[in-house]
């Protein structure tokens, strides 16, 4: 121990520049390779609020509103629509400069930007990257996509049920005519017969059933469709007044190592540093064969050191 | 009373002691045997060489000669003296003998050698002698800013009269061998000193011996060399001596001949406040 002390000592300047290497090296690895971490917080209000019964268009009634608008969003994020509209805000807003940094910035979309329920109507977005203000831009960009693609999917629903059911009330509509037509011409044809006499005439209930059966249709299918036209611009409303950003998009984490994830790489390489001047040290300790400390030699010897004489300066020896 | 304690004046604290010393090495040296004359010669020539001889007044004495200073701070004099306290000689020897060696050259092998000898002639005031037997690759010259020719080499290979060299005035108790111009064969040197055993002529002069050795790693007369010396000490270069070069050479000395390591030119960087808790 003393022997390498004295040879740590010996050549301070050169140790202290060595173990001054793994320490920049440890601080260049925690700045070059720090991540950012841009976060913002959504609240969605309750749906209960528009309506004791009002459900948005493809909410499961078993989660709780930041779990749908989570769940939402992460769909969201993985359409091609949306890496269109990131690309093209990215791009305008010159957040990204370079072609290839745009690709990655939307590869990474997929795995770096997260959507996680932070409480029963709070959703915390984050998004991880090499720079700072794309992870910014992106989150904020992402917001507004969001609510745009949003809307635009709860109206092409809205319009998808109301299509459908449009249908169904018109081919209820004719089917319904056609019976009363038929009802009509058989009564007409048996003077006397009134849908009272349903029991004596077997002809006459089944007429008159199919009549009250297409007219029950149509008053469902007209039901349908105006449930689906008040869900389509419900939901697409809600969504829109009940998302709100409560904390705007921001970089967490400090400025030079971004969300400190870098710091674990940076201390790997500071260790390895330093492990590699204590190997030096070791090493030149090993390779030193020279008589140097007093007890060392007197252990390997067996004679005494009688005296030891320091530097004489100026002294060639003899 | 022989010519030179006749001559012998008060040079620093216990000359006088030094010239009866010298004296008795004399008389000493005329029974040497055959085998032993070489022996006899050196102390010879170091009582020659300690002898002051009259002087013209105004004069210095012209042979001896003397180093300025010792070049050390006292810091490193005093981490030196540590080391030496910290060998264990035997009390019963008047005169301590030590080797200082190294693995390589540029470890501050004689850096060491000479602050051990300063300290341990100022400590005991006895007469130290620092002598350089690295033959090969001598530096006395450089460190004291002396000429390099003349030294123990050439007086061992027949030459007249040995060098030898007075310490500075703030230690005057020491006093310095070279070993002289640089010599290709340094083997054949420590076998003259160790075969004819040279230097126990000197364990009655002296008080201390500090002998600056050749580093041990590469050299094939590496026991010859340490058997000059009663210790020994190996001085390693903080963070340039390889462990295993240390290791090598106190198993070829001899773990029980080896006193102990000086580590030279440390520079610990660790704060003070944080050994401790290591």
């Amino acid at each position: 121990m003393a022997k390498y002390l004295e040879i740590l000592f010996r050549q301070r300047l050169r140790f202290a520049v060595l173990l001054l290497l793994p320490v920049v090296l440890g601080v260049s690895a925690a700045v070059v390779l720090a991540g950012y971490r841009a976060t913002a917080t959504l609240r969605i209000a309750d749906p209960s609020a528009i309506g004791p019964s009002f459900e948005p268009v493809g909410w499961s009634p078993n989660q709780t509103p930041a779990q749908n608008l989570a769940d939402n969003v992460s769909q969201v994020v993985k359409t091609p629509a949306f890496s269109q509209s990131l690309s093209t805000r990215l791009t305008g807003s010159g957040a990204v400069s370079s072609g290839p940094e745009l690709q990655q910035t939307l590869k990474s979309t997929s795995t770096g930007l997260k959507a996680v329920a932070s409480g029963s109507h709070f959703v915390t977005l984050t998004y991880t990257c090499p720079h700072a203000a794309v992870c910014l831009a992106v989150v904020s960009d992402t917001i507004d996509i969001f609510k745009e693609e949003m809307a635009a999917i709860q109206q092409d629903q809205a319009t998808a049920a109301t299509t459908f059911w449009s249908g169904q009330l018109k081919d209820a509509q004719a089917n319904l005519a056609a019976a009363q037509v038929e009802l009509q011409n058989y009564a007409s044809a048996h003077p006397g017969t009134t849908a009272d006499a349903g029991l004596s005439d077997p002809q006459m209930a089944l007429l008159v059933s199919n009549v009250q059966l297409w007219r029950g249709k149509v008053t469902e299918a007209q039901n349908s469709l105006s449930q689906a036209q008040y869900l389509g611009n419900a939901s697409t409303r809600f969504l829109q007044i009940g998302t709100a950003v409560v904390d705007p998009p921001h970089m967490a984490g400090s400025r030079f190592v971004g969300d400190y994830s870098s710091l674990l790489p940076a201390a790997l390489v500071l260790l390895v540093g330093l492990a590699a001047v204590a190997a030096y040290i070791f090493l030149l300790g090993w390779a030193d064969r020279t008589a140097g400390d007093p007890k060392l030699l007197e252990r390997r010897l067996g004679v005494p050191v009688v005296a030891t004489i320091p530097k004489l300066v100026g002294s060639g020896g003899a | 009373m022989g010519p030179v304690a006749d001559q012998a004046q008060p040079i620093a604290n216990g000359s006088t002691q030094l010239a009866d010393e010298v004296e008795q090495v004399v008389e000493e040296t005329e029974e040497v045997n055959a085998g032993e004359e070489l022996s006899s010669q050196f102390s010879h020539s170091i009582n020659d060489a300690l002898t002051r001889r009259p002087t013209l007044p105004g004069f210095a004495d012209p042979r001896m000669e003397r180093i300025n200073s010792i070049g050390l701070p006292p810091w490193f004099i005093d981490r030196c003296r540590r080391a030496y306290l910290s060998v264990a000689f035997d009390a019963a020897v008047d005169c301590r003998v030590l080797g200082v060696t190294s693995t390589a050259y540029g470890e501050g092998k004689t850096s060491v050698a000479i602050g051990i000898a300063t300290a341990m002639a100022v400590d005991t005031k006895k007469s130290t002698l620092l002598i350089e037997c690295d033959f090969a690759n001598p530096s006395f010259y450089k460190f004291f800013g002396i000429t390099e020719a003349g030294g123990l080499s050439e007086w061992l290979d027949g030459g007249s009269r040995l060098r030898i060299v007075r310490g500075a005035a703030l230690v005057p108790n020491i006093y310095v061998i070279p070993s002289g111009a640089a010599q290709g064969e340094p083997a054949r040197f420590f076998y003259q000193l160790v075969d004819r055993n040279v230097l126990d002529g000197l364990r009655g002069i002296f008080g201390n011996v500090v002998i600056d050795l050749p580093p041990m790693l590469n050299i094939s007369y590496g026991s010859l060399a340490c058997a000059l010396a009663d210790r020994l000490l190996i001085v390693a270069r903080s963070s340039v001596t390889l462990t295993a070069d240390l290791e090598t050479i106190v198993t070829r000395i001899g773990k029980e001949r080896v006193s102990g390591i000086v580590l030279n030119g440390t520079d610990q960087r660790t704060p003070s406040w944080l050994r401790p808790l290591l």
